[in-house]
C-alpha cells in the first residue's frame, strides 16, 4: 500500500507539473484525466490516489524530487508515467513550449531512448483520441 | 388514560383485548409489518374463537382455518368476510414463519381488519343500520426531528451514496477542491521556469526538447485530423507544424538567451 501510495505521489506531481506547463487548460477540459489515469492504466486504487496527493506528502516534494524519483521506477512503469504526461499535454490539442521542456526533462531522467518516447506518444495520442476532450477555441 | 385507536376504538365497549390488538396493528404498519400482520391474525383468531363458541358451542375446531371454513358452512360467516379472514390467516402465518411482508399489504390487511371488526361489531351487539366508519390510515411515526423514519432511513442512504460519489471524484481530480490550485501552479511553473534554464543551458541526457517538440507534433497531427475535430489532412499538418515552429522559435530564443549570456560573462571576466 505504501508503495502504491508512493506511486501515486509521484504520478499526480507529473501530471501538476505538465497541468502547470499548459496553463491548465489541458485540465480544465478533462479535470478526471490524470486520476482516471492513475487507476485504470498505473492501477492504484481510490484510497492510495487520495492519500498519495494529500497536502502533506505532495506539498513538500518539488518538481527536481519528481525527476529523482521517475528515474528511479521501474522502466515499464517510466513509460506509463511519461505516456500519462504526454496524454495531458495533448488533451486541448495544443503543444506549448514549457510542455515540451517538461516532457523531454522527464524522458532524460528517465533515460528513455527515442524509439521509447515515440511509442510514449504514440499511447498517449490514442488515449487523447478516447477521452474526447474539448478542444481551446471550441 | 389510553388513547383509543382510530380504526378500532369502536371494539372497546365490544372486546378491549380485540381493540388494544387493532391499534398494536396500527402502530406497527410501517414500522414492522410482520408484527402488524401477526397482531391481525391474532384478532381474526379470537374473533373466529368467540363466533365459534356462540354457535358451535364447545366443539372448536384445533385449526383456525378449519373453524373458519366451519363458520362459513353454518351461514355464520358471510363470504365476504370469511375471505377477509382467510387472508388475514395466511398473512399472519406467513409473517409467523418467517415470511417478509411488505408494508402495504399489512396496511391492506389493516383495512380488511377494520371492515371485518365493523362487521363482527354488529352481529354480536345485533345492530343493524349504523354507518361503518371511514378507515384512517395510520400516520407514519416521526422520528427525531420530525423525519419520517422512511424518510430518514433514504435520506441517510442517499448521504453514504453522495459520500461514496465524492471521494471517487476526489481521487479522480488533479487538485482537491479545498487546495490552493492557484499558488501550487505558481509554485510549479516558477520550478519549470528554473528548469528550462537548466536543461538549455546543460542539455538533456537522452532526448532534447526539440525531438520531444518533433514527435510531439506528428501526434497532434494526427488528433487534429481526428474525425471529431473535423479538420482536413492539410490543415491537420499545417497547424501542428505552426505549433512546432513556435516551439522551435522559443526553444531559440532561449539559446541565444544562454549565449548572450555567456558572452556577457566571458567579456566581464576576461
Amino acid at each position: 500500500m505504501e508503495q502504491d501510495i508512493e506511486r501515486a505521489t509521484l504520478w499526480f506531481l507529473t501530471a501538476r507539473g505538465m497541468a502547470a506547463a499548459s496553463g491548465d487548460i489541458a485540465v480544465d477540459s478533462q479535470p478526471s484525466a490524470a486520476g482516471l489515469f492513475a487507476q485504470a492504466v498505473l492501477g492504484l486504487s481510490e484510497d492510495a490516489c487520495i492519500e498519495g496527493k494529500s497536502a502533506t506528502r505532495i506539498n513538500r516534494l518539488s518538481l527536481i524530487d519528481c525527476l529523482s524519483g521517475v528515474a528511479a521506477l521501474p522502466p515499464e512503469i517510466q513509460e506509463k508515467f511519461l505516456t500519462g504526461a504526454l496524454m495531458i499535454a495533448l488533451l486541448d490539442r495544443r503543444m506549448d513550449a514549457a510542455e515540451v521542456r517538461w516532457a523531454s526533462v522527464l524522458a532524460s531522467a528517465m533515460r528513455l531512448s527515442t524509439q521509447r518516447v515515440e511509442e510514449c506518444c504514440l499511447g498517449a495520442r490514442i488515449l487523447t483520441d478516447m477521452l474526447h476532450p474539448v478542444t481551446r477555441t471550441s | 388514560m389510553e388513547e383509543l385507536s382510530a380504526n378500532f376504538g369502536f371494539l372497546e365497549a365490544l372486546d378491549r383485548r380485540l381493540s388494544k390488538l387493532g391499534k398494536q396493528a396500527e402502530n406497527y404498519v410501517h414500522s414492522d409489518p410482520e408484527a402488524c400482520l401477526f397482531k391481525l391474525r391474532l384478532m381474526v383468531e379470537m374473533m373466529a374463537s368467540t363466533l365459534a363458541r356462540v354457535t358451535l358451542g364447545n366443539a372448536l375446531p384445533p385449526e383456525l382455518g378449519v373453524t373458519l371454513g366451519e363458520l362459513e358452512r353454518r351461514g355464520v360467516l358471510p363470504r365476504h368476510e370469511a375471505d377477509n379472514m382467510h387472508a388475514i390467516r395466511r398473512d399472519g402465518n406467513s409473517a409467523v414463519h418467517g415470511g417478509i411482508a411488505p408494508a402495504s399489504t399489512a396496511m391492506r390487511r389493516l383495512k380488511d381488519a377494520h371492515s371485518l371488526s365493523f362487521w363482527y361489531c354488529q352481529s354480536m351487539t345485533h345492530s343493524q343500520g349504523q354507518e361503518r366508519p371511514e378507515f384512517q390510515v395510520p400516520k407514519r411515526p416521526i422520528a427525531e426531528f420530525g423525519v419520517d423514519s422512511q424518510v430518514a432511513a433514504a435520506e441517510t442512504l442517499e448521504d453514504q451514496i453522495e459520500q461514496r460519489r465524492r471521494r471517487t471524484r476526489e481521487a479522480l481530480l488533479l487538485f482537491a477542491n479545498a487546495e490552493d490550485r492557484a499558488t501550487i501552479t505558481k509554485r510549479y511553473r516558477d520550478e519549470l521556469d528554473g528548469l528550462d534554464a537548466v536543461a538549455a543551458t546543460a542539455g538533456e541526457l537522452s532526448i532534447d526538447a526539440e525531438t520531444m517538440a518533433l514527435i510531439m507534433a506528428l501526434e497532434l497531427e494526427q488528433l487534429l485530423e481526428h474525425p471529431a475535430f473535423g479538420q482536413v489532412s492539410r490543415n491537420a499538418r499545417r497547424e501542428a507544424e505552426l505549433q512546432l515552429n513556435a516551439v522551435k522559435r522559443r526553444l531559440d530564443e532561449q539559446e541565444l538567451t544562454f549565449r548572450e549570456a555567456r558572452e556577457r560573462l566571458t567579456n566581464e571576466n576576461f
